[in-house]
């Protein structure tokens, strides 16, 4: 190692103390303060698709607050930090996760997670401390009067088959004997007894209501005894977008000609669905639902849609980036309304908000099914994929 | 409703093969090595990537990609064996946590590498066979074939073969075996590429079939357990025989009750054979 002159390396450090000083100066003078937010969801493990796709969509909305300047705040002005936090896609996680936003990094606002497990434990953390939570998950449970800190992006299966069922019905009242196929998990039990209520209330037959573990990737076995009993239609439930063109490639390889239908979320790309389903020859016609329309010349949607693939490369077609960003969005509108960070005045304003987001305008509901209106009314689409791509069929609000 | 049974029949057959193909790697290394190896699911889960990578990625013909991850698998095969177990050969305990600790690296290493989402691979092959009404898959007939070639193979190998025979001596009793002249060090780190092979074969040829994933391992390593206790730990003629009454015992209650009943069974099976057979259905009474 060479012996630099003792005055040179003095006016080394002279310069790098200086270079750290002053930008620490500066940096504070643009800030008063920050406005930390957390995100819980998969970061690894099988759910890591949905959970990074859910820090999308958080870190793109810190992203254009800051760049407008932060959150303006009591003359001061608060730059968004996001705290993200791994749960695996589990209790345990999402519990180790609060307790570490909450108690160790000061986190009073939490986006995510979609896993039902975890946001059920983080609840018993997060409601009595009164932090502000957005979540995902299916799970029916998750809202209630108890735990009004919380907020569900967007409709579960329970509830927004009542919309997308007599829609698709009325498109195709040639189906009259339908099969389920889905996760035996909270997920999928929730989801298929949502649909299957209302097909069930519109005379549809349900000849069969089917449960894999999530594991499972052979389906012939499953699929033989479904196509046995000859269905109009086959509903993939909650099926991961991993596996079902998987499901869809083996009915087709087994001599199915119905009709496939699935929920928000199953599909992410809908090329790459098309070389998991075996090509387009079984994948076109595949309809499932959707919340925003990523193809849209909505000049906030395009302009979404340019920053997340210059920041993350391919977008997914999935909903978590433009409904969580939109929660982001609606949660800094109240605090800048309120001029308070305060979790309580926020939430009632939340609550009330008006905001036109990525996913249609920001309406919420649930006071029916759940004893109070937490749950997002996005718009909502039934789509279905076309030579790699994703084509509406229907917009059904 | 005849049709319905032979298409069962059928399914039968193709989940057994796969099940074979993931738990003929996982015997022999505990066999020759007396290794519990729960990085076998990984080393198939890398085996699919790497043949991704050739065929998908980089275009190669299909048997050149089956043939390099095979030789690539094998070669990581023995540098694992040399690096990670060479040090706990007599050392089962410790070899067990080193199985688990390479598992999480190599997953972590495919995730890094290749993403959370899963990868499909382009079927090479295509169609399906409609025989009046039972269908069957050509790839799924490649797989089955595949199967029956290595397992014949691996069999032959042991039986006919110089290197054979002296692995089925270490593994039969290893002191002996040394005493004999023959060079244990070198059946372990070989006996390791070979199970290293079948496995990257097995997770290349299911890639095919299904789709790949970083997560795959665990449960493909827990049905190849399965198989391997329930056919005898060691022992190859039980793993296949396993893997048959495994795959057909799956195949069958999904198409009769509900197909989450499938895993069930397959730990109904074994907790019945550790009781009234705890040594497997060939495997040897300890």
């Amino acid at each position: 190692m060479k012996n630099y002159p003792k005055r040179s390396r003095k006016l080394s450090l002279t310069i790098c103390l200086a270079t750290v000083l002053f930008l620490g100066f500066t940096t504070s003078l643009s800030y008063g303060g920050e406005w930390k937010i957390g995100t819980i969801s998969p970061l690894t493990g099988p759910g890591t698709f949905w959970g990074s796709t859910i820090l999308h969509g958080v870190e793109l909305a810190a992203d254009d607050l800051n760049a407008k300047g932060g959150l303006s705040v009591g003359g001061e002005k608060y730059k968004v930090v996001v705290t993200p936090c791994d749960d695996k896609y589990s209790g345990k996680g999402g519990s180790d996760c609060a307790n570490r936003l909450v108690f160790t990094d000061g986190v009073k606002y939490i986006y995510g997670s979609n896993a039902s497990a975890s946001v059920l434990a983080y609840q018993a953390i997060t409601t009595p401390n009164k932090i502000l939570t957005f979540c995902d998950g299916y799970s029916a449970e998750i809202l209630s009067p108890e735990k009004s800190y919380t907020f569900q992006v967007y409709g579960i299966p329970l509830i927004t088959a009542r919309d997308e069922v007599p829609a698709f019905l009325k498109m195709f009242p040639q189906v009259k004997q339908i099969a389920f196929i889905g996760p035996n998990d909270a997920s999928g039990w929730g989801t298929s007894k949502g649909y299957i209520t209302e097909f069930k209330k519109h005379g549809v037959t349900i000849l069969s209501d089917d449960f894999y573990e999530r594991t499972v990737k052979d389906f012939y076995p499953s699929l033989t005894k479904i196509l046995a009993k000859k269905p109009d239609l086959i509903h993939t439930s909650a099926s991961a977008p991993g596996t079902v063109p998987l499901i869809v490639k083996q009915a087709r390889e087994l001599g199915y000609k119905g009709l496939f239908l699935g929920i928000q979320g199953a599909l992410a790309f809908p090329d790459e669905f098309t070389k998991a389903a075996g090509g387009p020859q079984n994948a076109n016609g595949y309809m499932y639902v959707n919340v925003w329309d990523i193809n849209s010349q909505d000049p906030k949607i395009k302009e979404f849609v340019g920053k997340y693939q210059k920041k993350y490369g391919k977008l997914t077609y999935v909903f978590n980036p433009p409904c969580f960003y939109d929660a982001v969005m609606v949660s800094a509108k109240a605090i800048e309304k309120l001029q308070t960070f305060d979790t309580t005045k926020v939430r009632d304003a939340v609550e009330t908000m008006q905001h036109d987001g990525l996913s249609g305008p920001w309406k919420l509901r649930g006071k029916a099914e759940f004893g109070i209106a937490h749950q997002r009314d996005t718009a909502s689409f039934i789509v279905k994929v076309e030579n790699d791509k994703e084509v509406i069929v229907k917009q059904i609000k | 409703m005849d049709l319905f049974y032979f298409q069962i029949l059928i399914n039968s057959l193709m989940l057994s093969s796969n099940y074979i193909l993931i738990s003929l790697g996982l015997t022999l290394i505990f066999s020759i090595m007396r290794i519990v190896n729960f990085a076998h699911g990984e080393l198939f889960m890398a085996g699919g990537f790497v043949f991704f990578t050739f065929f998908d990625l980089l275009h190669f013909p299909v048997m050149l990609s089956l043939l390099l991850s095979i030789c690539f698998l094998f070669l990581i095969g023995l540098g694992i064996e040399q690096a990670f177990f060479k040090p706990f050969r007599d050392d089962p305990l410790n070899s067990l946590v080193i199985s688990f600790g390479l598992a999480i690296l190599l997953q972590n290493i495919f995730l890094i590498l290749f993403g959370g989402l899963e990868k499909s691979v382009q079927d090479p092959i295509g169609g399906v066979f409609n025989l009046r009404g039972i269908f069957i898959p050509k790839s799924r007939v490649v797989v089955i074939l595949f199967c029956l070639i290595f397992t014949f193979a691996l069999f032959a190998f042991l039986k006919w073969t110089r290197l054979g025979y002296s692995m089925r001596a270490v593994a039969q009793d290893r002191e002996a075996s040394a005493l004999q002249g023959i060079r244990i060090d070198k059946i372990s780190y070989i006996s390791f590429g070979i199970g290293s092979a079948l496995a990257a074969l097995g997770g290349a040829l299911v890639g095919i079939l299904f789709d790949l994933s970083p997560f795959m391992g665990v449960p493909a390593v827990t049905k190849a357990f399965i198989v391997v206790i329930l056919g005898g730990m060691g022992s190859l003629n039980g793993t296949v025989i396993a893997g048959i009454i495994l795959g057909f015992s799956e195949s069958i209650i999904s198409s009769f009750t509900q197909t989450s009943f499938a895993d069930m069974i397959s730990f109904l099976l074994l907790i019945v054979i550790l009781i009234f057979r705890p040594q497997g259905i060939m495997g040897k009474n300890y």
